[in-house]
Protein backbone atom coordinates (compact mmCIF):
# COMPACT_ATOMS: atom_id res chain seq x y z
CA UNK A 1 0.00 0.00 0.00
CA UNK A 2 1.39 3.57 -0.69
CA UNK A 3 2.09 5.71 1.96
CA UNK A 4 0.15 8.90 0.85
CA UNK A 5 -2.49 7.26 0.56
CA UNK A 6 -3.00 5.24 4.14
CA UNK A 7 -2.44 9.09 5.74
CA UNK A 8 -4.97 10.18 3.60
CA UNK A 9 -7.47 7.71 4.67
CA UNK A 10 -5.89 8.20 8.46
CA UNK A 11 -6.67 12.09 8.29
CA UNK A 12 -10.43 10.97 6.15
CA UNK A 13 -11.63 8.28 9.05
CA UNK A 14 -10.06 10.08 11.46
CA UNK A 15 -12.44 13.30 10.76
CA UNK A 16 -15.31 10.81 10.23
CA UNK A 17 -14.88 8.72 13.29
CA UNK A 18 -14.91 12.60 15.46
CA UNK A 19 -18.05 12.99 13.60
CA UNK A 20 -19.44 9.54 14.75
CA UNK A 21 -18.42 9.62 18.33
CA UNK A 22 -19.91 12.96 18.62
CA UNK A 23 -23.16 11.82 18.11
CA UNK A 24 -22.50 9.22 21.19
CA UNK A 25 -21.09 11.50 22.94
CA UNK A 26 -22.49 14.90 22.00
CA UNK A 27 -20.19 17.63 23.79
CA UNK A 28 -19.85 15.93 27.02
CA UNK A 29 -16.25 16.84 29.00
CA UNK A 30 -14.04 15.91 31.26
CA UNK A 31 -12.68 19.16 31.33
CA UNK A 32 -10.49 19.68 29.39
CA UNK A 33 -11.26 16.78 27.08
CA UNK A 34 -14.31 16.10 25.37
CA UNK A 35 -15.13 12.36 25.35
CA UNK A 36 -15.65 12.66 21.52
CA UNK A 37 -11.90 13.47 20.83
CA UNK A 38 -10.70 11.20 23.25
CA UNK A 39 -12.48 8.15 21.73
CA UNK A 40 -11.56 9.03 18.51
CA UNK A 41 -7.70 9.61 18.90
CA UNK A 42 -7.98 6.01 21.09
CA UNK A 43 -10.01 4.32 17.90
CA UNK A 44 -7.49 5.99 15.37
CA UNK A 45 -4.37 5.62 17.23
CA UNK A 46 -5.29 1.64 17.96
CA UNK A 47 -6.46 0.95 14.19
CA UNK A 48 -3.63 3.47 11.90
CA UNK A 49 -1.11 2.26 14.45
CA UNK A 50 -1.71 -1.26 13.93
CA UNK A 51 -2.16 -1.37 10.55
CA UNK A 52 1.10 0.94 9.48
CA UNK A 53 2.85 -1.50 11.76
CA UNK A 54 1.62 -4.35 9.92
CA UNK A 55 1.95 -2.84 6.24
CA UNK A 56 5.30 -0.71 6.92
CA UNK A 57 7.04 -1.67 10.14
CA UNK A 58 8.24 -0.21 13.80
CA UNK A 59 9.26 3.18 12.21
CA UNK A 60 6.28 3.97 10.46
CA UNK A 61 4.04 3.19 13.34
CA UNK A 62 5.84 5.57 15.59
CA UNK A 63 5.11 7.95 12.92
CA UNK A 64 1.43 7.10 12.88
CA UNK A 65 1.15 7.34 16.72
CA UNK A 66 2.72 10.78 16.35
CA UNK A 67 0.31 11.97 13.40
CA UNK A 68 -2.48 10.73 15.29
CA UNK A 69 -1.56 12.81 18.00
CA UNK A 70 -1.22 16.08 15.97
CA UNK A 71 -4.45 15.65 14.55
CA UNK A 72 -5.92 14.79 18.13
CA UNK A 73 -4.05 18.78 19.28
CA UNK A 74 -5.62 20.38 16.10
CA UNK A 75 -9.05 19.63 16.16
CA UNK A 76 -9.64 20.17 19.76
CA UNK A 77 -8.04 23.58 19.53
CA UNK A 78 -9.89 24.13 16.40
CA UNK A 79 -13.15 23.14 18.00
CA UNK A 80 -12.27 24.49 21.31
CA UNK A 81 -11.82 27.47 19.23
CA UNK A 82 -15.52 27.45 17.90
CA UNK A 83 -17.04 26.62 21.17
CA UNK A 84 -15.23 28.53 24.01
CA UNK A 85 -13.64 31.49 22.00
CA UNK A 86 -15.09 35.06 22.63
CA UNK A 87 -13.32 36.12 19.65
CA UNK A 88 -14.73 33.23 17.38
CA UNK A 89 -17.96 33.59 18.83
CA UNK A 90 -18.20 37.76 18.20
CA UNK A 91 -17.23 37.09 14.40
CA UNK A 92 -19.52 34.31 14.01
CA UNK A 93 -22.15 36.47 15.71
CA UNK A 94 -21.74 39.45 12.87
CA UNK A 95 -21.62 37.14 10.15
CA UNK A 96 -24.71 35.56 11.08
CA UNK A 97 -26.03 38.85 12.03
CA UNK A 98 -28.13 41.40 9.07
CA UNK A 99 -25.34 43.24 7.29
CA UNK A 100 -22.94 41.81 9.60
CA UNK A 101 -23.51 44.77 11.75
CA UNK A 102 -24.54 44.40 15.52
CA UNK A 103 -26.17 47.41 17.35
CA UNK A 104 -23.67 47.11 21.04
CA UNK A 105 -26.10 47.26 23.57
CA UNK A 106 -28.23 45.20 22.10
CA UNK A 107 -25.34 42.41 21.60
CA UNK A 108 -24.21 43.17 25.42
CA UNK A 109 -27.48 42.07 26.48
CA UNK A 110 -27.05 38.91 24.79
CA UNK A 111 -23.01 38.34 25.66
CA UNK A 112 -21.43 39.51 28.59
CA UNK A 113 -19.36 39.20 31.66
CA UNK A 114 -21.71 36.99 33.46
CA UNK A 115 -22.62 34.73 30.54
CA UNK A 116 -18.51 34.27 30.18
CA UNK A 117 -17.98 33.20 33.25
CA UNK A 118 -20.90 30.72 33.76
CA UNK A 119 -20.23 29.53 30.46
CA UNK A 120 -16.69 28.89 31.70
CA UNK A 121 -17.68 27.24 35.19
CA UNK A 122 -19.52 24.85 33.34
CA UNK A 123 -17.25 23.49 31.76
CA UNK A 124 -14.63 23.66 34.28
CA UNK A 125 -16.84 22.13 36.95
CA UNK A 126 -16.91 18.66 35.04
CA UNK A 127 -13.05 17.11 36.54
CA UNK A 128 -14.47 17.81 39.47
CA UNK A 129 -11.56 20.32 41.11
CA UNK A 130 -14.46 22.84 41.94
CA UNK A 131 -16.34 23.02 44.66
CA UNK A 132 -19.50 25.25 45.11
CA UNK A 133 -20.83 25.65 48.21
CA UNK A 134 -22.96 28.43 49.60
CA UNK A 135 -22.49 30.80 46.31
CA UNK A 136 -19.09 30.21 46.80
CA UNK A 137 -16.59 28.64 44.36
CA UNK A 138 -13.09 27.28 45.57
CA UNK A 139 -10.87 25.04 44.41
CA UNK A 140 -10.67 21.49 45.86
CA UNK A 141 -7.46 20.55 47.71
CA UNK A 142 -4.58 18.63 45.74
CA UNK A 143 -1.36 18.78 45.47
CA UNK A 144 -1.24 19.19 42.13
CA UNK A 145 -4.76 19.09 39.63
CA UNK A 146 -5.10 20.10 36.56
CA UNK A 147 -5.30 23.81 37.00
CA UNK A 148 -1.76 23.52 38.09
CA UNK A 149 -0.75 21.90 34.97
CA UNK A 150 -3.16 24.43 33.40
CA UNK A 151 -1.82 27.45 35.23
CA UNK A 152 2.05 25.93 33.83
CA UNK A 153 0.89 25.59 30.12
CA UNK A 154 0.18 29.39 29.69
CA UNK A 155 2.88 30.62 32.00
CA UNK A 156 5.18 28.44 29.29
CA UNK A 157 3.46 29.97 26.21
CA UNK A 158 3.32 33.57 27.74
CA UNK A 159 7.20 32.88 28.60
CA UNK A 160 8.17 32.00 24.30
CA UNK B 1 13.15 7.60 10.54
CA UNK B 2 13.73 9.67 13.91
CA UNK B 3 16.14 12.25 12.34
CA UNK B 4 13.32 13.07 10.02
CA UNK B 5 10.96 13.45 13.03
CA UNK B 6 13.45 15.40 15.31
CA UNK B 7 13.91 17.76 12.54
CA UNK B 8 10.11 18.34 11.58
CA UNK B 9 9.76 19.40 15.13
CA UNK B 10 12.61 21.35 15.62
CA UNK B 11 12.53 23.12 12.45
CA UNK B 12 9.24 24.57 13.70
CA UNK B 13 10.12 24.75 17.21
CA UNK B 14 12.98 27.38 15.73
CA UNK B 15 10.25 29.15 13.58
CA UNK B 16 7.82 29.08 16.73
CA UNK B 17 10.00 30.51 18.72
CA UNK B 18 11.81 33.54 16.42
CA UNK B 19 8.41 34.35 15.23
CA UNK B 20 6.86 34.95 18.90
CA UNK B 21 10.36 36.62 19.71
CA UNK B 22 10.30 38.63 16.60
CA UNK B 23 6.54 39.62 16.51
CA UNK B 24 6.23 43.46 17.84
CA UNK B 25 2.38 43.58 17.24
CA UNK B 26 0.84 42.62 20.39
CA UNK B 27 -1.33 40.26 18.58
CA UNK B 28 -1.22 37.08 16.28
CA UNK B 29 -2.16 37.38 12.76
CA UNK B 30 -2.76 34.19 10.82
CA UNK B 31 -2.09 35.68 7.51
CA UNK B 32 1.21 37.51 8.70
CA UNK B 33 2.42 33.99 10.46
CA UNK B 34 1.76 31.54 7.39
CA UNK B 35 3.16 33.89 4.68
CA UNK B 36 6.54 33.94 7.27
CA UNK B 37 6.07 30.16 7.65
CA UNK B 38 6.64 29.85 3.59
CA UNK B 39 9.44 32.55 3.21
CA UNK B 40 10.58 30.48 5.90
CA UNK B 41 10.45 27.14 4.54
CA UNK B 42 11.44 28.24 1.05
CA UNK B 43 14.54 29.96 2.91
CA UNK B 44 15.26 26.15 4.61
CA UNK B 45 14.52 24.22 1.07
CA UNK B 46 16.94 26.55 -0.82
CA UNK B 47 19.70 25.72 1.78
CA UNK B 48 19.33 21.75 1.42
CA UNK B 49 19.28 22.18 -2.40
CA UNK B 50 22.37 23.41 -2.38
CA UNK B 51 23.80 20.89 -0.23
CA UNK B 52 22.03 18.03 -1.59
CA UNK B 53 22.19 16.50 -5.26
CA UNK B 54 18.71 15.24 -4.74
CA UNK B 55 15.71 16.69 -2.34
CA UNK B 56 16.46 16.32 1.20
CA UNK B 57 18.30 13.36 0.49
CA UNK B 58 15.43 11.31 1.22
CA UNK B 59 13.32 8.59 -0.03
CA UNK B 60 10.15 9.09 -1.33
CA UNK B 61 7.95 7.63 1.78
CA UNK B 62 10.74 9.89 3.83
CA UNK B 63 9.99 12.80 1.96
CA UNK B 64 5.56 11.97 2.69
CA UNK B 65 6.60 11.36 6.39
CA UNK B 66 8.54 14.83 6.35
CA UNK B 67 5.87 16.95 4.91
CA UNK B 68 3.37 15.07 6.56
CA UNK B 69 4.96 15.68 9.97
CA UNK B 70 6.27 19.01 9.00
CA UNK B 71 2.59 20.89 8.10
CA UNK B 72 1.28 19.28 11.34
CA UNK B 73 3.74 20.46 13.51
CA UNK B 74 2.96 23.66 11.83
CA UNK B 75 -0.78 23.99 12.70
CA UNK B 76 -0.21 22.52 16.44
CA UNK B 77 2.29 25.01 16.99
CA UNK B 78 0.16 27.81 15.72
CA UNK B 79 -3.01 26.80 17.79
CA UNK B 80 -0.29 26.91 21.18
CA UNK B 81 0.43 30.48 20.20
CA UNK B 82 -2.88 32.30 21.40
CA UNK B 83 -2.52 32.62 25.04
CA UNK B 84 0.95 34.44 24.75
CA UNK B 85 -0.89 37.28 23.40
CA UNK B 86 -4.26 37.38 25.40
CA UNK B 87 -5.16 35.79 28.92
CA UNK B 88 -7.62 32.55 28.29
CA UNK B 89 -10.66 33.27 31.00
CA UNK B 90 -10.31 30.10 32.55
CA UNK B 91 -6.72 30.87 33.27
CA UNK B 92 -8.06 34.10 34.61
CA UNK B 93 -10.55 32.23 37.11
CA UNK B 94 -7.70 29.80 37.86
CA UNK B 95 -5.77 32.40 39.25
CA UNK B 96 -8.42 34.20 41.15
CA UNK B 97 -9.24 31.16 43.21
CA UNK B 98 -5.62 30.29 43.52
CA UNK B 99 -5.18 34.14 44.83
CA UNK B 100 -7.90 33.98 47.34
CA UNK B 101 -8.99 30.59 47.61
CA UNK B 102 -12.82 30.96 47.45
CA UNK B 103 -14.49 33.77 45.79
CA UNK B 104 -18.48 34.43 45.03
CA UNK B 105 -19.85 34.68 41.27
CA UNK B 106 -19.77 38.26 41.55
CA UNK B 107 -15.88 38.13 42.32
CA UNK B 108 -15.11 35.97 39.08
CA UNK B 109 -17.71 39.13 37.21
CA UNK B 110 -15.76 41.81 38.53
CA UNK B 111 -12.30 40.06 37.87
CA UNK B 112 -13.01 39.67 34.26
CA UNK B 113 -14.35 43.30 34.37
CA UNK B 114 -11.14 44.31 35.91
CA UNK B 115 -9.01 42.50 33.46
CA UNK B 116 -10.75 43.78 30.37
CA UNK B 117 -11.70 39.91 28.95
CA UNK B 118 -14.60 41.35 26.58
CA UNK B 119 -12.96 44.88 26.07
CA UNK B 120 -9.72 43.69 25.17
CA UNK B 121 -11.20 41.18 22.35
CA UNK B 122 -12.73 43.78 20.41
CA UNK B 123 -9.59 46.00 20.69
CA UNK B 124 -7.84 42.77 19.48
CA UNK B 125 -10.73 42.23 16.49
CA UNK B 126 -10.10 45.90 16.12
CA UNK B 127 -5.93 45.96 15.67
CA UNK B 128 -6.38 42.65 13.09
CA UNK B 129 -8.55 45.11 11.01
CA UNK B 130 -11.84 42.61 11.21
CA UNK B 131 -14.25 44.77 13.07
CA UNK B 132 -14.83 48.50 13.12
CA UNK B 133 -16.95 50.32 15.17
CA UNK B 134 -19.33 52.72 14.47
CA UNK B 135 -21.67 54.98 16.30
CA UNK B 136 -23.61 52.47 18.69
CA UNK B 137 -22.28 49.30 16.64
CA UNK B 138 -19.73 46.77 15.51
CA UNK B 139 -19.20 46.15 12.25
CA UNK B 140 -17.52 43.11 10.21
CA UNK B 141 -14.89 45.10 7.81
CA UNK B 142 -13.27 42.34 6.09
CA UNK B 143 -13.84 39.16 4.10
CA UNK B 144 -11.88 36.30 6.06
CA UNK B 145 -12.24 34.17 3.34
CA UNK B 146 -10.97 30.88 3.28
CA UNK B 147 -10.36 30.68 7.00
CA UNK B 148 -14.33 31.78 8.20
CA UNK B 149 -15.50 28.53 5.39
CA UNK B 150 -13.05 26.20 7.07
CA UNK B 151 -14.78 27.00 10.54
CA UNK B 152 -18.27 27.27 9.60
CA UNK B 153 -17.57 24.07 7.75
CA UNK B 154 -16.57 22.28 11.32
CA UNK B 155 -19.01 23.98 13.13
CA UNK B 156 -22.02 22.86 11.07
CA UNK B 157 -20.27 19.36 10.27
CA UNK B 158 -20.02 18.35 13.80
CA UNK B 159 -22.87 20.61 15.14
CA UNK B 160 -21.02 22.54 17.51
CA UNK B 161 -22.74 25.49 19.59
CA UNK B 162 -20.46 29.07 19.61
CA UNK B 163 -20.88 29.64 23.43
CA UNK B 164 -17.89 32.11 24.26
Amino acid sequence: MNLNLFYISNIFIYLISLKFFFIIFKLNYKFPFRYADLATLIFNAILFVALSYFIFGAQIAVVTLLVNLNLFYILFHLINMIITSPRTKIILDLIQSKNKEINIQKYNSKYNYKIMVKNRLNRLKTNNHLIFSNNKIFLKKKDFNFFSLLGLVFRMVEKF
Amino acid sequence: MIEIILSTLILNLIFFVSYLKLNTKNYLNFVNYFFSFVAYTIFLFSIFYLFQDNSLGLASDEKVVFFLLYILFFMSFFLTASPRYIKSPSYLIFNKLNDKKKCSLNDLFKHFKKNKVLKLRFADLKKQKIIEFKKNSIKLKKNLGIIIYIIFFIKKFYKLKSEG
